[in-house]
C-alpha cells in the first residue's frame, strides 16, 4: 500500500451450526492448535453451551451457536488461517458451515481533518441531497461540530473469481485523530443453504484457496482509496 | 428473528477502543468522514443493534496492550543441532523482494510450548517491537511465533495434484495429449 496503515486487523467469520462449549483453550491445546502454556495463559471470559469468548495465543475467539469469529491479535495474519483450517479441516469436519467471511480492516490517516472532509465529500457528495445537502455543506465551513458522511458500503457482486458470494468494502471515519479512516473489507463466500450443508469441507477449501487473494484484494481496495485521497492533497 | 447472513465483522478491531459491552452503537463512528462529532444516533438502526449489543459481554480482563512493530522476519528451519537451530530468514518489510539470510537461533528463544515445533521445514515469524503495557513503560521485546500449519489431508493432496496437472496441461498441451492417448491405448 502507498501509505502505512495505522492499524491492520484480520478476522475469519464462519456461519454455521456450532457447539460453543467445545471451543475451550484446553481443547485447542489438546489438539496441538495452541501450546499448553498458551492455553494456561488464556483470558477466558466465558465458556458456555450458548457462547464462548476468550483470548489465547494471539487470537480472540467469539463463538455462539450460529457464528464462529476469530480475530488475529498479531501482525502475523496467517495464524488464524492455520488454526481454522486445522480445527475444522482436521478435527471438526462434520460441523456444518454455510458461509465464510475473510475480513481485513485497515486504518489509515488522511493527514489532516481538511483532507478527510474532502475525501468524505468526494465519496458522498452533498449536492444530490438537495437543500439539506446545502445545509450540511454550510455547516462544514464553520468551526467545531459538523455532519457529513459517516459510513459508506460498496459491494461487488458477482465475485470476480466466479465463486458465490460478494466482496464488500465499508469505509468510515476512524476513532481518535480527526484525520483517521477505517476500511473494512469483507470477502464473503456462500456455499449451500443451511439445511443442505453437511460439513465444513467446502468452507475450508475456499479458505485454503482464497486466503492470500482475499488479503491482497483487500489491500488493493484500500490502496485505491489511498490514491484517491492523496490526489486531494 | 431472522438469522444474519453477513460474515462481515460486527465491529472492526479499531472500534474496540470504545466500551463495546455497553448498550450503545459501538460500530457507529465517533466522527464523520467530513464531520467532527456524531455522538448519538436516533435512527431505527440503533434499536436493532441494541438487541445485538445486549449479548455482548464485558471485555477480556487483560486489556490489549499496544505492540509497535520495528522489524519483522519470516523464517524456515533448515537444520536443528543440539540447542540451536539454523534458519533461513526473509526480512518481510524489506523492499528487496527476496532479501534472505541465514541465522543461528538458540532454543531458549522459543517458547517452551513451541519447542516441539522446531523441526526442519517449520515456518516461524520473528518480530522485534515495543510493547506498551498499560500502566508500565515501553519495553523492547522480541516475539518468535511458530506456525502450527494444518496437516494435508488425502483430499488436499488430490486437489493439489489436480491443480498441478491442470497447470502442466496448460504449459505442455501436446505432451499431455500424447500421454492421454498412450494411456487410452
Amino acid at each position: 500500500m502507498r501509505l502505512e496503515a495505522t492499524a491492520d486487523n484480520v478476522s475469519i467469520v464462519l456461519l454455521g451450526a456450532f457447539n460453543p462449549k467445545i471451543f475451550h483453550p484446553a481443547w485447542l491445546a489438546m489438539h496441538g492448535l495452541i501450546s499448553p502454556e498458551q492455553a494456561d495463559d488464556a483470558d477466558v471470559v466465558i465458556v458456555h453451551s450458548d457462547i464462548t469468548q476468550f483470548t489465547a495465543a494471539y487470537m480472540t475467539f467469539d463463538i455462539n451457536s450460529g457464528q464462529f469469529v476469530i480475530k488475529c491479535d498479531t501482525i502475523h495474519k496467517d495464524v488464524i488461517r492455520d488454526l481454522v483450517l486445522a480445527a475444522f479441516g482436521e478435527h471438526l469436519p462434520h460441523t456444518p458451515v454455510w458461509r465464510l467471511g475473510i475480513n481485513r480492516s485497515i486504518s489509515f490517516s488522511c493527514g489532516s481533518d481538511d483532507i478527510r472532509n474532502k475525501f468524505g465529500t468526494l465519496l458522498a457528495p452533498k449536492i444530490p441531497w438537495g437543500p439539506w445537502g446545502s445545509e450540511l455543506e454550510q455547516s462544514m465551513s464553520e468551526d467545531g461540530h459538523h455532519g457529513g458522511m459517516i459510513r459508506l458500503i460498496m459491494r461487488q457482486l458477482p465475485r470476480p473469481d466466479g465463486l458465490s458470494g460478494h466482496i464488500q468494502a465499508d469505509i468510515r471515519p476512524g476513532p481518535g485523530e480527526r484525520s483517521n479512516v477505517i476500511a473494512d473489507i469483507n470477502n464473503h463466500f456462500a456455499f449451500r443453504d443451511a439445511d443442505e450443508t453437511i460439513g465444513s469441507v467446502d468452507a475450508m477449501e475456499i479458505l485454503f484457496d482464497r486466503w492470500q487473494a482475499s488479503m491482497e484484494g483487500a489491500e488493493n481496495i484500500v490502496d485505491g482509496l489511498m490514491a484517491t485521497m492523496e490526489d486531494l492533497k | 428473528m431472522r438469522r444474519s447472513e453477513s460474515t462481515a465483522p460486527v465491529i472492526s478491531e479499531d472500534d474496540e477502543q470504545h466500551e463495546n459491552w455497553m448498550p450503545v452503537i459501538s460500530d457507529q463512528p465517533e466522527t464523520s468522514a467530513n464531520g467532527w462529532e456524531v455522538d448519538s444516533d436516533t435512527s431505527g438502526i440503533m434499536a436493532q443493534r441494541l438487541e445485538v449489543r445486549s449479548r455482548q459481554l464485558p471485555p477480556l480482563q487483560r486489556e490489549r496492550e499496544r505492540f509497535e512493530v520495528l522489524d519483522n522476519w519470516e523464517g524456515v528451519v533448515k537444520a536443528v543441532e543440539g540447542d540451536f537451530f539454523f534458519a533461513s530468514m526473509r526480512h518481510t518489510n524489506s523492499e528487496i523482494e527476496r532479501a534472505e539470510d541465514e541465522f543461528e537461533v538458540h532454543i531458549d528463544n522459543v517458547a517452551r510450548g513451541d519447542r516441539e515445533l522446531v523441526r526442519i521445514g517449520a515456518v516461524f515469524y520473528l518480530t522485534v517491537g515495543i510493547r506498551h503495557p498499560r500502566g508500565e513503560g515501553p519495553q523492547k521485546t522480541t516475539q518468535l511465533i511458530f506456525r502450527r500449519m494444518p496437516r494435508w489431508s488425502s483430499r488436499d493432496i488430490a486437489r493439489a495434484e489436480a491443480a498441478a496437472t491442470e497447470l502442466w496441461e496448460k504449459l505442455n498441451p501436446g505432451a499431455v495429449t500424447q500421454t492421454t492417448e498412450s494411456n487410452q491405448r
